[in-house]
């Protein structure tokens, strides 16, 4: 297959705003009586915060001239937008896929399998962008209140755009993922050869500077990376041409997963 | 063959269809956590000079609690979704009481193939620590019981509730506020002497402060025998009331 015809979609193949937005719609009515499952979110990268970077960062001193607390929050803040991509764009769309069967009800109406998966993708976006917002500001609270502060530049403002391009860029991924995935067993794999060594060593809790400078050249092909680096120099106020890298990175590698998502969805999933 | 082994022997056929990637996680997971945390950030902790517990490097510090914990959430994990599907979805434990399986043969079956998931997760741990240079001495395979029975004081009480849940079950609050926070705040990444004080009185009243307490202990030696009796015996009671409750909301929903 040709580079050209990778990156441009056939018409059947675009999705339509529109009916995507009766996904959006279809999730708000499913999650009012399940929003214990969205309110719980906002949670888990704040206790990540209190516990290694207020708890453990107490005991390390500043990391690259900024505390550890400052440090460790813009990459929180990254990962929680990969891990909310992985619930909902990967496990919470492959269960519907393949167990629930939500989605042959849909198709039987005009909908297509491009509307579903957009529209899985903005509620999913939605739900990201308000996690980011939030934890900017309780991140700010917190600096204030218990800790070093953690947010420190006016730039810090960009953080909460970046942090939506973030969360719909690993959204893409991991609906590309979710189609790449056919059975339960490979999950596991997905896990531990995928998501927690992004998790670990994309430099959320030690700079990746730390490690063999062999693997610097692998760090600019894993999407957490970028992230983090984008969100950190946002939050920390260190700005810098280097920073429009990672942005471009995020955007191609999102669009790419996006319009390989839809081709893969269409042409595997209507039997 | 008495009747509990024949749910760890269901259970091991089962298991025959997915353990690739399970093994691979086992195996991975302790290798990757110590050289991120325990190496990554183990190097600023080490660097910063605060002191800790026998004064050792952080990795020596963090690796037992990292394995109680790890076995807590492993237990956690199995006793929730696995359990509430054989009950809700599939209907296994139904059919099951069809049979002559009593209600605490299914219970004590359950528990002992999470005793054996944990048996391997703790000892891919402990090679783990002996191949990062954690363990100081081969005592350090005490830590290997004391991990299982941590993971198990959880696996109980959380069988108890996940039989009484519908459809397959929402175990969202129960990671969320209970399993994530005691993860991360029961001294495992850092002494509860940091935390703030109302949080350092609540501590030994929590389950996994006492798993890695005992755990870390008989890894570093630093344990005093009447904290290991107080250690010991919450986690016993604690599994001994889960296993009692357990038997009781299995039997409501079978005897129905």
């Amino acid at each position: 297959m040709a580079w050209p015809e990778l990156l441009t979609m056939r018409r059947d193949e675009v999705p339509s705003l529109r009916r995507a937005l009766r996904m959006v719609q279809r999730s708000l009515m499913v999650y009012r009586h399940s929003w214990m499952v969205v309110f719980s979110g906002f949670f888990e990268p704040l206790f990540y915060l209190l516990s290694i970077g207020v708890g453990l960062g107490g005991m390390v001193t500043d990391v690259g001239g900024i505390s550890y607390t400052a440090f460790v929050a813009p990459g929180l803040l990254a990962s929680s937008c990969m891990n909310g991509a992985v619930s909902d764009g990967f496990f919470n769309i492959w269960f519907k896929l393949h167990y629930q069967k939500t989605y042959d009800g849909i198709l039987a109406t005009p909908m297509r399998v491009v509307d579903v998966a957009l529209g899985e993708l903005l509620w999913a976006l939605m739900r990201g962008s308000i996690y980011a917002t939030t934890f900017l500001v309780l991140v700010a609270v917190i600096g204030e209140v218990w800790g070093p502060p953690v947010l420190l530049s006016p730039t810090a403002l960009l953080a909460a755009p970046a942090a939506i391009i973030v969360a719909a860029s690993f959204s893409a991924m991991a609906l590309l993922l979710t189609t790449l995935v056919s059975r339960r067993e490979q999950f596991d794999y997905v896990m531990g050869l995928l998501v927690m060594p992004m998790f670990l060593f994309s430099g959320i809790f030690f700079p990746v500077s730390q490690m063999p400078a062999v693997l610097r050249w692998v760090f600019q092909l894993v999407p957490l990376y970028h992230a983090v680096e984008l969100l950190r120099g946002l939050t920390t106020g260190h700005v810098a041409p280097v920073l429009l890298w990672h942005l471009t990175f995020l955007l191609l590698g999102g669009a790419a997963a996006f319009v390989a998502a839809m081709r893969r969805l269409d042409r595997t999933l209507i039997k | 063959m008495p009747n509990a082994l024949r749910i760890v022997q269901r259970n091991a056929l089962v298991y025959r269809r997915t353990w690739r990637g399970n093994v691979l996680m086992t195996v991975v997971q302790p290798v990757l956590v110590l050289s991120a945390m325990g190496l990554g950030v183990g190097a600023l902790v080490d660097r910063g000079g605060a002191a800790l517990p026998g004064n050792v490097p952080y990795l020596v510090f963090l690796a037992p609690g990292l394995l109680a914990a790890t076995c807590m959430q492993t237990a956690s994990f199995e006793s929730s979704f696995p359990i509430s599907g054989k009950m809700t979805w599939q209907k296994n434990y139904h059919a099951i009481a069809g049979t002559p399986m009593r209600i605490v043969d299914i219970v004590a079956g359950e528990l002992a193939w999470v005793a054996l998931r944990l048996l391997a997760v703790a000892v891919a741990f402990t090679a783990a620590l002996f191949a990062f240079g954690a363990a100081r001495t081969p005592l350090v395979l005490a830590a290997v019981p004391a991990a299982i029975l941590t993971g198990l004081a959880f696996s109980a009480p959380i069988m108890a509730f996940a039989a009484t849940l519908k459809n397959g079950g929402n175990f969202n609050a129960l990671f969320r506020f209970i399993i994530t926070p005691l993860f991360l705040f029961s001294g495992v990444y850092f002494p509860v002497t940091r935390l703030p004080e109302w949080l350092q009185r609540a501590a030994p009243w929590t389950p996994l402060y006492h798993g890695v307490e005992l755990t870390r202990g008989l890894v570093l030696h630093t344990l005093t025998w009447p904290s290991v009796a107080v250690h010991l015996a919450y986690l016993l009671v604690m599994c001994g009331i889960g296993t009692v409750a357990a038997v009781w909301t299995f039997s409501g929903k079978l005897r129905a």
